[in-house]
């Protein structure tokens, strides 16, 4: 018995020497991409990878070459312009490590189904990578600046759209799964991120840009990209495009001002968001009721208001309320007017309320029945504290108004 | 055979679990998904109740074996050549099954572990592991399933709860939304993936099983309960997590699945290392799949010991899992279509005619305890 | 008496047998005769054999000088009882037996045992006066703890077993004596304790024993060898200690101990892969704290069998696993290098081999320079030449101090051959390869059987009141019961899987 065991494990020993390696790739023979673009090109595609120079980012001291080198290649489809890199780059593109993936806004007004699939169905390729557009510009121009703090310009997209995605609310991290969930649901639309180059251009793609303590190029997040199926329709503003995270409910902590009578503003700061929504069909039309709860806390106060006054509190509490209560309407309200597209997912909402009604209606949801829908927002915040201090500092030095 | 193999009643308990899990987690959230959406997790609690009742119905066919195998069964009660047939087509059924698994093995190592390695490289590599286990014995096979169980357990839990902070109840949502004839054919496949290959561990249970019978049973029941509880646990998992539309779309959702483990950007990427339940339990159930063709057949043809057959069969193996599905589109296509009605006429119609057939015999015996029937003096030479 | 001539017996003439044993030792020079007239007339020949060396017979030579003039003796006695009479009134030692053929001549004589032969008497006697090279008892080289008894074996078999049995004061304690080795007819000793150890095991024990079919027996290592279930399997089935106290504690649970005159290492069977990841200090430290030992010891465990072939693995086949900045800063390690990862871990672990083997041969003197040219060689080197790359470094080096952390040695042996299979398998199959092997290894695991034991009792079969001394190490409040004997009769089990030799009991 053990004779054949044996003789079975030099046999499997020898057949998997024999084998060779043959998905076998050598770290060094990987060419690490960290972000990945694509923009449209008069046929076909321009693809461009960033890729990682591994040698110059682990060392302490690097020898003074460029931490990262993109490289843009045409195709018709996004799979050959990737494998068509190969005649540029010396090894071959690795995508499980892309954090990630611009698109170009001429691409995104044309439609981003043709380049999804790839990217679902290549098993190289992660679903946890974020997808922005590059607002006004091209997604290779994006990936050629460089950035400082982080080296990798990819990994600076990463953790500043992350950052931002906890503490300011108007940015959105959109998954390559959320957005094939957007794009394949009916009943609602994606939104993407925008992102910018604000500076000189051509000097971002010299590494100079990493050497200065004022960077004359940076990229940076800007609004959010509203999409209709899949192609680009337009963009909300920043105001609209917080509205927009109010009613998807990803809002962890944002800052609103509010205008204080005196001419003054305070601050407060929105922590833990809750929304709830429910959509109906009432009339002939749909009708979506949301309900928001939102924790603030006073965050910073310019005026000489007694906020130890629970009167002042209750102001600042409507005050809150009513800002938030606006963005929401005025997101919605763009979307219905202008771009016919229901980003906020109320088509998926009647779908779960009443999946009869659904059935009837969801070819035409967007353009026809979305724009009718009537909104009824009710927004509550409380503001349970004020931080370290009590009283403005203005007010204790104005003694009392 | 030369002495009596004896599994414990806690040993087969785990090996019906590890077995019922096997491919199903892998490949059928997938199918339940495209069939009934996100009612799919329904259609998995729906499995639950249905996979009980025909693991009751196996446990009541088992009672009747009085120290046979199923290929035994058929002969003992439908006599020496049409109980040959029946268990030939049983025999189909067990390698068949074994081929798709292997099949399926396969696949998804080429899919999401190895791409690019030749597919009878990797068939090669497991079945000859399978031939190991084989060779051993089911005792050292049993004894292994039950040391691996543990692992597969503490995976399964690692997976629920890593995945926990990501379930979007809303996913669920609305309940009920298929009609119901996409249930009844989501819940079919359910049972003859998950449930009906239970019947080839019928060349193994009450034979070789120690102590209490009814211990045995208890087991047997419980094993197949949690392995259903796990799968309803994928499939809830899945849709919630991925979305009804994503798991319907994608070929393996489970591994997908543990892609989307992320706790705190720490612990991701562990997608690999979780790949271990689903080797784990296909190595089992494709073992005792093929445990039951070569010792169905080594019983046929009345050979001394089942390690004569395991190498040519292992080699039929290798070779028919190489073609059993000549695409991934077909393999989809068969899984939901043909291989119901087949599975359902082999583990469920087969055992059940012959039941029958001993049913009625031992009616008429009772009504007339005179004659012995020329056949039952024959059939004493099967097991 | 002699009814028939045997041509074995002693002769009666003290001339004959003389020459005859002369003769048996061809003329070696250490034997040594020294003939005594016992009384004066007529006198009673008599002779004292005996090898320099290896009997004390000072002692005994005095005091039979002092005795052979006692007159009363001479005369009165026939010829015939002259040998009971001596053996009764003249030898002071203690183990004396008498003695009928020349083949328990020559055994007694190997022994150390000194032979009186008489003049007309067919019999011979031997008087144990053996003495041997003692070492005296040291603290074990071995298996050292921080607390626990500092004593270990030493190469003699009688104080060996006296070390055992100042440990457990019990007549119920048995010992069984042997021999095997055609050649060197090694002294052994079974040792169990009456109503704890399985009967069956010792009787299996005691068949495989007498199996042995061998010249010559040096240690226990060739006993070891010739009685184990499977020779094929790298893993130990028998376990060797040099501590008294581990073998004290091992016939309590039950088990057999063999001992081998000549080597300070005693065998323990049945050996369950459990055993060897418990030391002795387990059970003197803290539970808790021996709980942790244990499970740190199973990660050594997993961690010296497969961390190379998991980073071989992981770095050739499954980057997607390693962290985005991790890989980069490995990758950035590996620039350079001119081995595929397999190749490089291959390298490193057949130098570290290469270090460690020469360590233990080396004079002691010398090793320091060794462990020097070690470090810097394998250590600064080889990574500033760009060979290798440091996180390799790392690896091998964990992998290599992990072996250490196995209480047992032997388990270490095994755990080196099949860690360079599963680098092979790394290699060409990357996770799935690792997943195969050891599926493999498990099932090779199960089928192992130990005198009958399931080899990965009592986590396979699983054995629910056993398990509190595997895993964990629960306080003795709480180990109420003797672990029990696995795989009764009853079941499955009772046989062993042996394959060479008649199959008993």
């Amino acid at each position: 018995m053990t004779i054949r065991c044996m003789k079975l494990a030099i046999l499997l020993l020898l057949a998997s020497l024999l084998s060779g390696c043959w998905s076998r790739r050598e770290l060094n023979e990987l060419a690490i991409a960290a972000a990945l673009g694509f923009d449209q090109a008069p046929r076909g595609y321009n693809i461009s990878a960033q890729i990682v120079n591994p040698g110059e980012i682990a060392k302490a001291s690097g020898s003074g070459r460029s931490p990262v080198i993109t490289f843009t290649t045409p195709g018709d489809t996004v799979l050959q312009g990737l494998r068509r890199m190969t005649k540029e780059s010396p090894r071959r593109i690795y995508g499980s490590h892309v954090r990630v993936l611009v698109l170009g806004e001429e691409l995104a007004r044309k439609g981003l189904g043709g380049v999804l699939d790839i990217l679902a169905r290549d098993v190289e390729m992660r679903t946890d990578f974020y997808i922005v557009i590059a607002r006004g510009g091209k997604a290779m121009d994006i990936l050629e600046t460089f950035t400082t703090l982080e080296k990798i310009p990819a990994n600076k997209l990463f953790t500043s759209l992350e950052m931002s995605d906890k503490n300011w609310a108007a940015t959105g991290k959109v998954t390559l799964g959320e957005l094939l969930d957007d794009i394949t649901s009916k009943g609602k639309n994606p939104v993407l991120t925008g992102i910018e180059i604000k500076g000189d251009e051509a000097l971002g793609k010299r590494k100079e840009n990493m050497q200065r303590a004022k960077i004359p190029a940076e990229l940076i997040y800007s609004d959010m990209a509203v999409l209709k199926s899949d192609k680009l329709v337009g963009w909300f503003n920043e105001s609209e495009s917080k509205g927009y995270n109010y009613l998807k409910g990803t809002v962890h902590s944002t800052i609103i001002n509010i205008p204080w009578p005196d001419g003054s503003r305070i601050g407060v700061e929105l922590l833990r968001t809750k929304r709830k929504i429910k959509v109906e069909w009432k009339d002939g039309k749909p009708v979506a009721h949301v309900k928001l709860t939102a924790e603030g806390e006073v965050g910073e106060v310019q005026s000489t208001a007694d906020i130890r006054n629970p009167f002042v509190l209750r102001e600042m509490r409507e005050k809150t309320e009513a800002d938030v209560r606006n963005r929401i309407r005025s997101a919605v309200r763009r979307a219905q007017t202008e771009f016919h597209s229901d980003v906020f997912g109320f088509g998926e909402a009647l779908h779960r309320s009443s999946p009869r009604k659904w059935k009837e209606v969801e070819d035409r949801w967007h353009d026809e029945l979305f724009p009718k829908l009537d909104l009824e927002v009710q927004v509550e915040v409380t503001i349970k504290r004020m931080g370290n201090t009590n009283q403005s500092i203005l007010r204790q030095m104005g003694g009392h108004s | 055979m030369s002495r009596t193999v004896c599994l414990s009643a806690r040993q087969i308990g785990v090996i019906v679990l590890l077995y019922s899990i096997g491919t199903t987690i892998l490949i059928i959230p997938s199918g339940l998904a495209s069939d009934v959406k996100q009612d799919a997790w329904l259609a998995a609690l729906a499995g639950v109740v249905l996979n009980l009742a025909f693991v009751w119905y196996y446990l009541r066919l088992s009672r009747r074996f009085g120290g046979a195998t199923l290929i035994g069964y058929f002969r003992k009660s439908l006599g020496r050549w049409i109980g040959g047939v029946f268990a030939l087509l049983f025999l189909l059924f067990s390698f068949l099954g074994a081929s798709q698994v292997i099949y399926y093995i396969g696949d998804f190592s080429i899919t999401h572990i190895l791409p690019n390695t030749p597919m009878p490289a990797i068939h090669i590599l497991f079945v000859s592991i399978i031939a190991m286990g084989l060779w051993l014995g089911l005792e050292p096979l049993a004894r292994a399933a039950e040391l691996m169980f543990p692992f597969v357990l503490l995976m399964l839990f690692l997976l629920t709860v890593a995945l926990l902070p990501q379930v979007q109840l809303v996913n669920l949502l609305p309940v009920l939304e298929s009609p119901p004839p996409r249930f009844v054919k989501a819940s079919l496949t359910l049972i003859a993936t998950a449930t009906l290959p239970l019947a080839v561990l019928l060349m193994v249970f009450p034979v070789h099983i120690t102590g209490d019978p009814k211990k045995g049973e208890r087991m047997f029941l419980l094993g197949a309960l949690i392995g259903s509880i796990v799968f309803f646990l994928i499939s809830f998992l899945s849709i919630t997590v991925l979305g009804a539309r994503a798991t319907a779309v994608y070929l393996y959702p489970s591994y997908i699945l543990a892609r989307m483990i992320n706790i705190g950007d720490f612990l991701k990427r562990v997608e690999t290392i979780l790949a271990l339940i689903w080797y784990i339990t296909v190595y089992v159930k494709a073992s005792f799949y093929f445990y039951g063709f070569v010792a169905g057949l080594t019983e046929l043809l009345g050979l001394k010991s089942t390690r004569t057959l395991i190498l040519p069969g292992c080699i039929l193996l290798v070779l028919y899992s190489l073609v059993v599905y000549p695409d991934q589109a077909y393999s989809q296509l068969y899984d939901t279509t043909a291989y119901v009605p087949f599975a359902f006429f082999s583990a469920v119609v087969l055992p059940l005619f012959a039941w029958l057939v001993d049913w009625i015999r031992e009616k008429l015996r009772r009504s007339s305890p005179p004659p012995p029937a020329p056949e039952s003096a024959r059939r004493s030479g099967a097991s | 008496m002699p009814a028939q001539p045997n041509p074995d017996s002693i002769h009666s003439q003290l001339d004959d047998s003389l020459s005859h044993m002369k003769q048996a030792f061809g003329f070696s020079t250490d034997l040594i005769c020294r003939e005594l007239i016992l009384g004066r007339k007529p006198g009673c020949r008599m002779a004292l054999l005996y090898i320099d060396g290896l009997a004390q017979v000072s002692d005994l030579l005095q005091s039979l000088l002092s005795l052979l003039t006692n007159t009363g003796f001479a005369e009165g006695a026939a010829k015939e009882d002259a040998l009971q009479t001596v053996k009764r009134t003249l030898i002071p030692e203690g183990d004396v037996r008498e003695l009928e053929r020349y083949e328990e001549t020559t055994d007694a004589l190997t022994n150390g045992s000194a032979v009186l032969l008489l003049d007309g008497s067919a019999a011979a006697l031997s008087i144990g006066v053996a003495q041997t090279e003692k070492r005296g008892v040291e603290e074990p080289s071995t298996q050292s703890v921080i607390r626990g008894p500092r004593e270990g074996f030493t190469e003699t078999l009688r104080v060996n077993t006296a070390l055992v049995r100042r440990k457990v004061r019990n007549s119920r304690l048995r010992l069984e004596s042997g021999r095997a080795g055609q050649v060197t007819r090694t002294d052994l000793a079974i040792m169990y304790i009456e109503g704890i150890a399985d009967p069956a095991v010792v009787q299996e024990v005691r068949d495989r024993l007498n199996d042995i079919r061998i010249d010559g027996i040096l240690e226990s290592g060739y006993v070891e060898e010739m009685i184990q279930d499977s020779t094929r399997s790298p893993f130990p089935t028998v376990y060797n200690t040099e501590r008294p106290d581990s073998v004290a504690a091992a016939l309590l649970e039950g088990r057999v101990a063999i001992f081998v005159d000549g080597t300070p290492f005693v065998l323990l069977v049945p050996a369950l892969f459990m055993q060897f990841f418990q030391a002795p200090e387990d059970y003197y430290q803290r539970a808790d704290f021996a709980t942790l030992l244990r499970l740190l010891r199973f990660l050594s465990f997993f961690i010296a069998l497969l961390a190379p072939s998991l980073y071989i693995a992981v770095t050739t086949f499954h980057q997607e696993l390693i962290p985005t900045s991790l890989l980069i800063s490995l990758a950035g390690q590996r620039e350079g290098v001119p081995f595929p990862a397999f190749v490089e871990a291959l390298l490193m672990e057949i130098t570290f081999e290469i270090l460690r083997e020469a360590g233990v041969r080396m004079p002691k003197t010398i090793g320091q320079s060794v462990s020097i040219v070690g470090t810097l060689v394998i250590g600064e080197a080889a990574v500033n030449a760009g060979l290798v790359s440091p996180a390799m470094v790392i690896i091998v080096s964990i992998t290599a101090i992990s072996n250490f952390v196995m209480p047992a040695f032997s388990m270490g042996i095994s755990i080196r051959m099949i860690r360079l299979v599963m680098m092979g398998l790394a290699a060409s199959f990357g996770l799935l390869g690792i997943i195969v092997g050891l599926l493999a290894l498990l099932l090779h695991l199960c089928s192992l059987r130990s005198f009958g034991t399931s080899y990965m009792t009592p986590f396979a079969p699983l054995l629910m009141s056993n398990i509190k001394d595997t895993l964990l190490r629960i306080p003795w409040s709480g180990m109420l019961t003797r672990p029990k004997p696995a795989a009764g009769k009853g079941r499955n089990g009772g046989q062993p899987n042996r394959k060479k030799g008649g199959s008993s009991s």
